[in-house]
């Protein structure tokens, strides 16, 4: 997913070199943008949604699919993702999540310990459709998708893998490294 | 015109709302905010000026019925400062249930009611007043199916903006004139506003169903 002004195309063409090095399953790149040029380049469904929650709409697509954000690095083999597509799976950000955010203040401010760097899926787009249905109150309520996901009873499970790490954990050459949140 | 504490003591709610809701205690906040106490005192002082029949009138009381109520800010201003008639009912209607029962425990006097704005049949209501002060945030197609579906005479206070920047506002009007046009053909007696505001414009027309 590559919209807006954030990321340079570059970044775009840096993950598909890394996934054609380190994806050794056979699969198809897509990039999902609002200013499609490339081959790979697929322009977004709903052009009225902004940022992240285009990523949210990826659940429409049908079949074995996984996603990732522009803003990782993939070091080493990444097969191991491969499996349990008939789950909807998103990142568990407790690794890296600050531990001493006081409960009341994680509540009040609709905080999340799912992350959506990475996600997994095959059949979800009831996932989409629950969000497209209230969208005006989602949107009001939730900063973001990981947010929506975690606390509106999305039904998902959680990729918990230390082969997964954020650069907040500062472990380099963990086979795929995300970089949430250092690129505002 | 300062915040009435004495009309919405919101704040004596808020250790109910952080226990209950914590999630929802932003949100609040929000909706009890002095814009959007303005904006809604702003329309009442207008709809108090409306010097046009409308229906049911002429009866002792009426009903009255706000669209996308949220947590019942504009419900309860109406209770308390709506002076063209006695009123008999004011029902708030949101597809948000949380906001419903959050409004229900603030203001138990209004009735609220969890139903989406597109699903409400105005027809088998007996509405004199339906308020929708938020038109940006509904496809056109929907606030006109929603006109359609009610009584003639019915009076129908709609209020929208030109803030493009929020992303809940898909359907934002240029200036008052194109808001005003978008409901010539279904409405007389047209009275049209706009207020200032920091970043944007907000629009209202008051006016009756033909």
């Amino acid at each position: 997913m590559n919209w807006g002004t954030k990321y340079p195309r570059e970044f775009t063409h840096k993950l598909r070199e890394s996934l054609q090095k380190h994806l050794t399953v056979p699969h198809k790149f897509y990039c999902y943008t609002d200013k499609p040029v490339d081959e790979h380049d697929v322009e977004v469904k709903y052009p009225y949604l902004r940022g992240v929650w285009h990523k949210l709409a990826l659940l429409e697509n049908k079949g074995d699919s996984l996603f990732f954000d522009l803003d990782i690095d993939i070091n080493s083999n990444i097969d191991f993702l491969c499996q349990d597509f008939d789950k909807f799976s998103v990142l568990d950000s407790t690794p890296w999540k600050p531990k001493n955010i006081p409960l009341l203040e994680f509540r009040m401010t609709q905080n999340t310990l799912v992350n959506s760097s990475v996600m997994r899926w095959s059949n979800h787009a009831h996932v989409f459709e629950k969000f497209q249905k209230h969208r005006d109150m989602y949107l009001r309520l939730y900063a973001g998708i990981d947010r929506y996901i975690y606390n509106e009873k999305v039904e998902y499970h959680t990729i918990r893998t230390d082969k997964i790490t954020s650069w907040y954990q500062k472990i380099d050459k963990s086979p795929i490294v995300i970089y949430n949140g250092k690129y505002k | 015109m300062i915040y009435d504490q004495n009309i919405i003591n919101a704040h004596k709610n808020i250790e109910w709302i952080a226990k209950a809701y914590p999630g929802r205690l932003l949100d609040a906040f929000s909706c009890f905010s002095q814009n959007q106490f303005d904006c809604k005192m702003w329309l009442i002082d207008c709809l108090n000026q409306y010097p046009f029949h409308f229906k049911y009138k002429t009866r002792d009381s009426i009903d009255i019925a706000i669209l996308g109520g949220w947590y019942g800010l504009m419900a309860k201003l109406i209770s308390t400062e709506f002076k063209l008639k006695p009123i008999n009912n004011i029902y708030s209607y949101d597809f948000d249930n949380i906001a419903t029962k959050i409004g229900k425990q603030i203001f138990p006097e209004i009735a609220f009611i969890e139903k989406d704005v597109t699903e409400i049949d105005l027809g088998r209501k007996n509405f004199s007043i339906v308020i929708n002060t938020s038109c940006e945030h509904i496809e056109q197609n929907l606030l006109y199916k929603s006109i359609d579906s009610a009584p003639p005479k019915t009076l129908f206070v709609l209020q929208s903006n030109n803030y493009n920047q929020l992303q809940q506002h898909i359907n934002c009007v240029r200036n008052l004139d194109h808001f005003k046009n978008q409901y010539k053909t279904r409405m007389e007696n047209i009275r049209a506003y706009e207020l200032q505001k920091e970043k944007y414009t907000r629009f209202m027309i008051i006016g009756v169903k033909k």
